[in-house]
């Protein structure tokens, strides 16, 4: 049973920490208050062989009345910068979707529908550090399937990896896309890191640091990205552009 | 007969200097500043528990104090405050101010014959 919601405790910190509006801090609040009633009744149960139930009401008393309480915490924590900061975070998505849309238009008038169709990939490298891979599916975007095409992993003498990974879409060129802004495409490891990739476009697709010399007339999609975990295997690359978006699990085998 | 525990009153003006001053010795969490002024003030300063957090979280507020999550010697994860610069400067200009208002008492006692 976790001592926090014991049937005593639990009335009265959801009293306490009524008045807390927004609610990230009030559950910071009530985990700070409950720790308190659980390290005092645990004082009381070492000293003076009181139950837990004995014990969690002594420390209730001791804590006050929790109206009381309720009513200085709600005074203290107001909501309005944490909902400020809301309402900045809806109006950049809002900016995001109004703006995402209009470039979807430009994409050589496609109209690209967002898909989170996955695909899997086990990659393995042999010992010149060229690709093995074994590829499960493709990843839809709209009416394009996408296929990992290539990675290869690089590692140098001063620590760096280098891994790249190129995604071809197996249609048409796309067409010439200007930014309009900043959206980057990113890659999160195992770990939770999270890479930024340098972008780049140009006239025939879309590429992020692609370093390949073989471009073929297919539109591709490639990204390249370094100073990752050494020891991560499992890769998200994630990209949300233009209306398109995916998110693509990636393994990648040790060599 | 004397009761040693002093007007609510009297304590609550001064909690949050009592707290800067708890916290200038180390960092500390909640229930260890309820525990560690009961024994520094021999239980002359027993406040009810609960009115700790509100005098912490708006010294926090305030810049004075800030918080992190640490493990405790009782191997539970615990919020613990420390005293920032501010904080510091706060601190000095409260035990100030206290200073002079408990002479100010005090000669007015004096005065009246009754300490």
């Amino acid at each position: 049973m976790k001592r926090d919601e014991y049937y005593i405790t639990k009335n009265w910190l959801d009293t306490a920490v009524s008045k807390i509006r927004y609610g990230p801090d009030r559950r910071r609040v009530r985990k700070e208050l409950a720790a308190h009633l659980e390290d005092a009744a645990d004082a009381y149960m070492e000293g003076g062989n009181y139950s837990l139930h004995e014990a969690s009401e002594i420390a209730l008393r001791n804590m006050g009345d929790a109206c009381e309480l309720a009513d200085e915490l709600g005074r203290i924590h107001k909501p309005y910068l944490a909902y400020f900061c809301n309402f900045m975070v809806i109006l950049a998505v809002l900016f995001v979707l109004i703006f995402g849309k209009a470039e979807q238009l430009d994409i050589n008038g496609k109209n690209y529908a967002m898909k989170n169709e996955h695909a899997n990939v086990e990659m393995l490298f042999d010992e010149e550090n060229r690709l093995v891979y074994e590829q499960n599916s493709a990843v839809k975007i709209g009416e394009y399937d996408i296929y990992v095409d290539k990675a290869a992993i690089t590692d140098y003498p001063n620590g760096s990896r280098y891994i790249t990974i190129k995604l071809n879409i197996e249609t048409d060129k796309l067409s010439y896309m200007k930014p309009q802004f900043f959206r980057y495409m990113t890659v999160e490891d195992e770990y939770g890191n999270v890479y930024r990739l340098e972008e780049d476009t140009s006239n025939i697709g879309l590429r992020f640091m692609t370093n390949y010399g073989d471009i073929t007339g297919k539109s591709m999609i490639a990204v390249y990205f370094d100073a990752i975990e050494k020891d991560a295997v499992n890769y998200m690359v994630k990209y949300d552009r233009a209306g398109v978006s995916f998110e693509l699990p990636v393994v990648l085998g040790g060599k | 007969m004397f009761n040693k525990k002093i007007d609510k009153s009297l304590l609550s003006g001064s909690t949050s200097m009592l707290v800067l001053a708890l916290l200038r010795e180390s960092d500390k969490y909640g229930y260890q500043m309820i525990t560690e002024l009961a024994l520094k003030s021999d239980n002359t300063f027993e406040l009810k528990e609960g009115t700790l957090y509100p005098v912490l979280h708006a010294l926090e507020k305030d810049g004075a104090l800030k918080s992190y999550d640490k493990v405790a010697p009782n191997g539970k994860t615990r919020k613990y405050y420390s005293i920032t610069k501010q904080g510091l400067e706060l601190l000095e200009e409260k035990t100030e101010q206290w200073n002079t208002f408990a002479k100010a008492v005090n000669s007015t006692l004096m005065v009246k014959g009754t300490v």
